[in-house]
C-alpha cells in the first residue's frame, strides 16, 4: 500500500522546509482571511455587534474632540482678558505715562496702554449712552486707567493673581481689576468635562469589551462541535484562539471606521450652530473633523479594545470545551 | 506501541477500569471488545489523554502520558489516527476540509495538505467527492471520511471507536478490510468494537473487557 509508504513522499516532491517564522506568517495570513470570510457568513448580526461598538467609541471620541477644541478656545479667551489698572486721582497724566511705559517693559507684560481720564469720559459716553447725564457733572468722576495685557507665559490665572497683586502694591494706583472669577469658572468647567469625558470613555472601554467578549463567547458557543474535533485532532489553544482573536480584530476595524463616520457626520452637522456661536463672541473658531493622527488614534484604540476583549473571553471559554 | 500496566480508573464510586495489563506491539492490529459501559471507551479515552487515570501507568510510543501537561496534550493527539463511531464530520466542511483539518492543525502549507488530502481519499476510495458536503453522503461513506481523516497525517497508531457501529454487515466488513490495509505497512491498529461476529472472523487478538476488568489478554488466535 503506498499510502503509508514514507519515503517516496519525503524524497520526490516534498517542497523545501518552511522556516517557523515563515509558517507562522502563512498561517496568520490563512487565518485574517478566513475570519475575514467568515464575517459575511452573518453580516446582519456582525453589522449591529459593529454598530454597538462603534456608538461606544464615538460618544467619548466626539466628547475629546470638542473638549480638546474648547480647551483650545479657552486659551485664547485667557488671552484675551485684560487687567485694569485705576490710577490714583493725585497721578499726573505724565506720571500716568511713565507708569505705563515702566509697565510695558516688564516681561510678564505684553502691553500697556494708557488712556487718559479724559478718553475714558469720552469712550464712556460714547458706549454708555448716558451722555446728557454725564454733560450736567462739573468733574470727570473717571480716573486714568491703564489697560494691560498678560504675556503668554503668564495667563494662568495663578500667574495673573501675582501680577495683579505686585500692581496694587505700588502708591500711585488706586484699584486694580481682574476678571478672576470668570477664569476660575472656565478653568474649573473644563477641568469638570475632562473628569467627566475620561470616566466616560473609561466606561464605554469597559463596554466595548464586554460587547466584544460575549459576542466571541456566543461564536465560541456556535462552534463547539469544531472545537471539539480539533482538540481531539491535536489543535493547540493557539490555534483554537487565532480566529477568535482575528474576528475580534476585525470587529474593532469595522467599528473605528464606523465611529470615524459618525464623528464626520456629527461634525457637519454642529458646525454652523457653532460658528454662529462663535462669531458671537467675534471668535473664528470652528470645530475640526478627526485629524490624521486622531483617526490613528480611534483604530488603535479599537482593534486594540477588540483584540483584548477577545482574548481575555476566548482562553476561558476554550477551557470549557473539553472532549468527553 | 501501548502498554498499560495496572491502570485503574474511578468515576466517583464506580469502576471504569480496574488494573488492567496490556501490552500492543508497535505494528500490531488488536480488538477491544465487551459490552457497553464495559470500560472501552475509558481505555481510549486515556490513551488519546481525553482521561487520566485514578492510579497506574499508560505509556504510548515510549512516551509515559502522565509525564505531559496540559500543553503537550495538542502534540500527543496529533501522533494518533482517531475515527469516531459517528463519525464527526464537521457538516459546515467539504470534504476536501474535513479531511485536511489535521494537516491544517499541523501547519502543511496547501500544496503538500492537497496532495496528501486526495492520497488519502483515493485510498478510501471517495476521491471524486472532495468539493461535496459531507452531509450528501451514505453513512458508510462519512465513515470512509472519518477513516481518510484519521490517515491523512500518517499516523504511527489509529485508534477506532466502534467504527462499524452504524454499519451494516457488507459495510463493517470493508471498513476492517480497510483497517487491516493499514496495519499491513507497519501502523498499529487498536479498534473497539462489539461485532463479535465480525471479530471472531478475522485473525487479530481481541482484548476482553468485563465490567472494568481484563477478562481475556491478548488472545493470538489465528497468529
Amino acid at each position: 500500500m503506498a499510502f503509508f509508504n514514507r519515503r517516496p513522499a519525503l524524497t520526490a516532491s516534498r517542497s523545501q522546509p518552511e522556516s517557523s517564522s515563515k509558517r507562522l506568517l502563512r498561517e496568520h495570513q490563512e487565518v485574517a482571511i478566513s475570519s475575514w470570510r467568515r464575517l459575511w457568513q452573518t453580516p446582519f448580526s456582525n453589522l449591529l455587534t459593529w454598530l454597538t461598538l462603534a456608538i461606544a467609541l464615538a460618544l467619548p471620541a466626539a466628547l475629546l474632540l470638542l473638549l480638546s477644541q474648547a480647551q483650545h478656545v479657552g486659551a485664547q479667551v485667557n488671552k484675551s482678558s485684560h487687567i485694569s489698572v485705576f490710577l490714583a486721582a493725585n497721578v499726573s497724566q505724565e506720571e500716568g505715562l511713565l507708569i505705563t511705559q515702566n509697565l510695558g517693559s516688564r516681561p510678564d507684560i505684553t502691553q500697556a496702554t494708557y488712556i487718559s481720564a479724559e478718553q475714558a469720559l469720552v469712550d464712556f459716553k460714547a458706549s454708555s449712552g448716558l451722555e446728557d447725564i454725564l454733560a450736567s457733572l462739573t468733574d470727570n468722576p473717571l480716573p486714568a486707567t491703564i489697560l494691560i495685557e498678560p504675556a503668554n507665559t503668564s495667563l494662568s490665572p495663578e500667574a495673573v493673581a501675582i501680577l495683579a497683586k505686585q500692581l496694587r502694591q505700588q502708591e500711585q494706583i488706586d484699584q486694580v481689576l481682574v476678571d478672576m472669577a470668570w477664569l476660575d469658572r472656565l478653568q474649573a468647567i473644563l477641568e469638570t468635562s475632562e473628569r467627566f469625558t475620561y470616566s466616560l470613555a473609561l466606561l464605554l472601554a469597559l463596554g466595548v469589551l464586554l460587547v466584544v467578549g460575549n459576542t466571541v463567547r456566543l461564536q465560541i458557543e456556535s462552534r463547539k462541535q469544531e472545537i471539539l474535533v480539533i482538540k481531539l485532532l491535536g489543535g493547540t489553544d493557539a490555534y483554537l484562539r487565532r480566529p477568535f482573536l482575528y474576528a475580534g480584530f476585525w470587529a474593532g476595524l469595522f467599528a473605528a471606521v464606523i465611529a470615524w463616520i459618525i464623528l464626520l457626520l456629527g461634525v457637519a452637522y454642529l458646525h454652523q450652530p457653532l460658528l454662529s456661536l462663535a462669531q458671537s463672541y467675534q471668535s473664528d473658531w470652528q470645530l475640526q473633523g478627526l485629524s490624521w493622527f486622531g483617526s490613528f488614534v480611534l483604530v488603535i484604540a479599537s482593534c486594540g479594545l477588540s483584540v483584548l476583549g477577545a482574548s481575555l473571553t476566548v482562553g476561558r471559554q476554550l477551557r470549557l470545551i473539553e472532549p468527553k | 506501541m501501548i502498554n498499560f500496566e495496572q491502570v485503574s480508573k474511578q468515576y466517583h464510586d464506580k469502576s471504569a477500569l480496574v488494573n488492567a495489563n496490556f501490552h500492543l506491539q508497535r505494528g500490531d492490529m488488536a480488538f477491544l471488545t465487551g459490552h457497553s459501559g464495559a470500560g472501552k471507551s475509558t481505555l481510549l479515552k486515556l490513551i488519546m489523554l481525553m482521561e487520566r487515570p485514578t492510579s497506574g501507568k499508560v505509556i504510548v510510543d515510549r512516551q509515559d502520558l502522565s509525564q505531559l501537561n496540559r500543553a503537550e496534550v495538542p502534540a500527543h493527539r496529533r501522533k494518533i489516527g482517531l475515527v469516531f463511531q459517528n463519525h464527526q464530520l464537521l457538516m459546515d466542511y467539504s470534504i476536501f476540509d474535513n479531511v485536511a483539518l489535521p494537516l491544517k492543525i499541523s501547519g502543511y502549507n496547501e500544496r503538500d495538505s492537497g496532495r496528501r488530502v486526495r492520497a488519502a481519499l483515493d485510498k478510501v476510495g471517495l476521491l471524486d467527492k472532495e468539493k461535496l458536503s459531507p452531509q450528501v453522503l451514505s453513512s458508510g461513506e462519512q465513515q470512509r471520511i472519518g477513516i481518510a481523516r484519521a490517515i491523512v497525517n500518517k499516523p504511527k497508531l489509529i485508534l477506532a471507536d466502534e467504527p462499524t457501529g452504524n454499519l451494516d454487515p457488507a459495510l463493517s466488513a470493508e471498513i476492517m478490510h480497510l483497517f487491516q490495509q493499514f496495519n499491513q505497512v507497519g501502523v498499529t491498529v487498536l479498534i473497539a468494537s462489539h461485532d463479535l461476529e465480525l471479530i471472531q472472523r478475522l485473525p487479530h487478538p481481541v482484548i476482553q473487557l468485563n465490567q472494568g476488568l481484563i477478562s481475556a489478554p491478548l488472545s493470538m488466535r489465528g497468529q
